[in-house]
């Protein structure tokens, strides 16, 4: 797994999930604008096949945005805003080929408005620096453009007025997604500092109750054969044979269940905990759930309690097989389904949408009757 | 980091750092407005644009007001002075400037974007779209007075109107989409706490597993091999103390070596010198070197801790290694106080122990990872075998080595409590 990035959709990426309509909308938009302006103003365009070809790339561009921001690839990662930057840069250079000469004014071009709000449809998925330089870099290229079409504008003013009028759109809009970005980004880890100072602070308390009722455990354990044992040889001050026996049958009980409850790992404690619904088998023979960290098993417990509380799974019968292979854990979750992989994809959607954070080369196969879900993690 | 925001904190913060966005808009087309105004000046030298640009002034710095102040009062305040700097802005350039003569010239959409971009509450999307048109309204009404007035031409201002919608469609699917995915966030939420429970409580686990093994089982195995006959009035003390532990009092809790209160204890009253003694009242030959007045520097639970573990070592030493001597070392260096455990008897071969063995493991290893240290074993067949504790200490530099005391320690030699071989037979273990 690659290191967890400062942006909206790593701190909290439900938020980003629902921000996706926001996404879908600025990409449309962006496509729609510039067909619009194409067609209006074709009359200009000498040559159609690189007005065309402009269009389609940044078509290409925001499709691109779209399936990085698609839940079912996330994170959204920095080569992406790259590639889609440059297939930006490639449109507006198309653009302007296409009217090469003839174009007369600059404000009815497309680029700057449409890269713009393509930047906007990034903002939930990237940090901040990388959305401003990349509106930076687009707003660079579309003055360099402007500066070498500048002869063929009929309004009389100076060449730098075309450039500002050209830079202010991209800029104002990408700036704007830069700022959402870090503004977000920010109140999500100034409540998570607030939620674990809180988390720490009652960890005490919760720690006191969990020790009383461990201790309880074991002393109830304890109080069925071990005391009476005890108790009635402190008495009696004599060992007998079958005392001796005792003792041993004894000792060899409680270490079988010492043993066995110290291989338990967290996720056969979850299958068993009469608290969830879902439970399963653990095939875990070289006990690597351990090496899970803490926000692998968050996100992996949040799914397992969810196959439980919705319908679609057959929750009491999932299997998680874990097998070391290099130094990464290979792991494959199925559970039977009987519902199509549209709906359960749309019904798990926010799960696998955190599990992918957490696990970067999640696949999930949701064609009935199975879903399986593999990822693999480090074994630290 | 993986809890994201509660479903009740999304929407304003949402809306905050939607409002910013709207702002950071507003200011960089007032400083495009800025620069095309320098730009048009230079062009045209003789035209008087000045005051276009001094208009730009007040509405800059109420974009610095609603900013800081998200008040219903500061928005219309901002849409009031703005508009009429807006008229001011618009009948300049109107006036002066001839290649600017109708209402969607492109300088003067930005401050009418401006207008639109106020931003408005962040708690609530509804009442951003309200504040957002009136802004749009407020701009196009001024600036058709003022194309009116100058005698300018009306024209629909597309630029503007895209503005308005991309704030209107960016707020309005915040507003729609934001519960849909959020279904989820209880179940994270709940994933976490319910997760954080399973680790401490594993912990405790552990924990007790650790002091059963060295009570209980201890016992048990004395009392097995011991065979048939008298109790021994040693063993039969320590199971009724041990009992009344046990059944009677907390013996869970306090995990956490950190804050804990300082052993400040002398060597010879600390746990690890307890466990030294107990050792040699076994039959061991021990000897203490290094740095042992340390020992003072170490928290009451981790002194406790470390002696629990270092028992458990001795009587690894004395039941697997056939030899009776062992050499227990101390350094004290910086925050950290290191002991060593060695033996020069037969050692072992790590991969060859059974998993159940839980001795090392439970009563060793996982007893000072609870307190913030660490245990390494090195061993191997002929050649002996170190145990290593490492555990966090106090950084002060205390006191310098005790050999003194550590020898006259070493005389005492007692023979073998029932408990020895009891607890020896619990057995070494090796790495789980």
């Amino acid at each position: 797994m690659t290191g967890r990035e400062r942006t909206p959709q790593q701190v909290d990426p439900l938020g980003a999930l629902s921000a996706r309509p926001v996404t879908v909308a600025a990409v449309l938009f962006a496509v729609v604008f510039a067909t619009v302006a194409t067609v209006r103003g074709w009359a200009e365009v000498v040559d159609p096949a690189a007005g065309v070809a402009a269009l389609v790339v940044l078509a290409a561009a925001g499709g691109l945005v779209l399936s990085s921001a698609s839940p079912l690839r996330a994170p959204f990662r920095r080569p992406a805003l790259v590639v889609v930057v440059a297939l930006g840069v490639v449109a507006a250079v198309l653009e302007a080929l296409g009217t090469a000469g003839h174009n007369s004014l600059v404000r009815d071009d497309w680029a700057s408005i449409a890269l713009g709000v393509v930047l906007v449809g990034v903002a939930p998925y990237r940090p901040a620096v990388e959305i401003a330089l990349g509106g930076a870099a687009t707003a660079a290229a579309l003055a360099v453009l402007v500066v070498l079409q500048r002869d063929s504008f009929v309004t009389d003013v100076p060449t730098f007025t075309f450039v500002v009028v050209v830079v202010t759109p991209v800029l104002a809009l990408s700036l704007a997604a830069a700022s959402f970005s870090r503004t977000f980004t920010l109140l999500v880890e100034g409540w998570l500092d607030r939620a674990s100072t809180y988390r720490r602070a009652s960890a005490g308390e919760l720690r006191a109750s969990i020790a009383r009722s461990v201790q309880q455990d074991r002393v109830t354990i304890l109080n069925h054969d071990v005391v009476p044992f005890f108790t009635a040889l402190v008495d009696r001050g004599e060992v007998s044979d079958d005392d001796v026996e005792t003792a041993r049958r004894i000792a060899a009980s409680l270490r079988v269940s010492m043993v066995a409850e110290a291989d338990r790992s967290w996720l056969e404690q979850l299958f068993a905990s009469p608290t969830t619904v879902v439970a399963g088998i653990v095939v875990d023979p070289e006990h690597v759930a351990q090496l899970m960290t803490a926000d692998h098993r968050t996100s992996l417990r949040a799914l397992l309690v969810a196959f439980g509380e919705r319908e679609g799974v057959q929750a009491d019968d999932v299997r998680v097989e874990l097998r070391p292979e290099g130094d990464r854990v290979e792991a494959r979750i199925s559970v039977p389904t009987t519902a199509g992989e549209f709906v359960l994809r749309r019904r798990f959607a926010p799960w696998f949408a955190v599990l992918r954070l957490v696990f970067a080369d999640l696949q999930v196969d949701a064609g009935p009757p199975l879903l399986t879900l593999r990822f693999s993690y480090d074994q630290h | 980091m993986l809890l994201g925001l509660p479903a009740h904190l999304a929407p304003e913060s949402l809306g905050r750092a939607l409002a910013r966005a709207c702002h950071v808009i507003a200011w960089v087309v007032l400083a495009g407005a800025a620069l095309l105004l320098v730009s048009y000046q230079a062009g045209e030298p003789s035209s008087i644009l000045w005051p276009a640009l001094v208009a730009l002034v007040p509405m800059l710095g109420m974009l610095v007001v609603v900013e800081k102040i998200r008040t219903p009062t500061s928005y219309a305040v901002y849409l009031v002075i703005g508009a009429a700097c807006l008229y001011w802005y618009a009948v300049t350039l109107f006036a002066q400037f001839p290649s600017v003569q109708a209402s969607d010239a492109f300088s003067l959409s930005l401050p009418k974007i401006a207008l639109v971009m106020v931003g408005g509450s962040g708690l609530r999307p509804r009442h951003s779209i309200g504040w957002a048109t009136a802004g749009f309204v407020l701009g196009e009404v001024v600036a058709q007075l003022a194309t009116w007035q100058t005698g300018a031409s009306p024209r629909l201002d597309v630029t503007t109107v895209l503005a308005y919608v991309l704030v209107v469609v960016t707020l309005g699917s915040a507003m729609v989409a934001r519960d849909r995915a959020r279904r989820a966030q209880p179940s994270i939420h709940r994933a976490a706490v319910d997760q954080q429970v399973q680790v401490m409580r594993h912990d405790m686990e552990q924990q007790a597993a650790a002091l059963l093994h060295d009570t209980v089982l201890s016992h048990l195995a004395a009392l097995s091999t011991g065979g048939p006959g008298r109790l021994d009035p040693a063993l039969a003390s320590s199971m009724a103390a041990d009992l009344e532990t046990l059944v009677g009092q907390e013996w869970l809790g306090d995990l956490d070596g950190a804050g804990d209160a300082l052993q400040g204890a002398d060597w010879s009253e600390s746990p690890l010198a307890r466990a030294v003694d107990d050792g040699r009242a076994r039959g061991l030959d021990i000897g203490v070197t290094g740095d042992v007045a340390a020992v003072a520097r170490l928290g009451t639970t981790v002194g406790r801790a470390l002696g629990l573990a270092v028992t458990q070592c001795l009587v690894n030493v004395q039941k697997h290694s056939g030899t009776d001597r062992a050499e227990v070392v101390v350094y004290g260096d910086g925050d950290e106080l290191s002991i060593m455990v060695i033996d020069d008897g037969t050692g072992f071969d790590q991969s060859a122990v059974p998993r159940d063995r839980l001795g090392l493991t439970n009563s060793v290893r996982a007893r000072m990872e609870r307190v913030g240290g660490s245990a390494q074993v090195w061993s191997s067949p002929g050649s002996g075998t170190s145990v290593v504790i490492r555990v966090p200490a106090a950084a002060t530099a205390a006191g310098g080595p005790a050999e003194g005391e550590a020898a006259e320690a070493e005389a005492a030699e007692a023979e073998a409590a029932d408990e020895s071989s009891a607890v020896a037979d619990l057995g070494r273990e090796g790495a789980a």
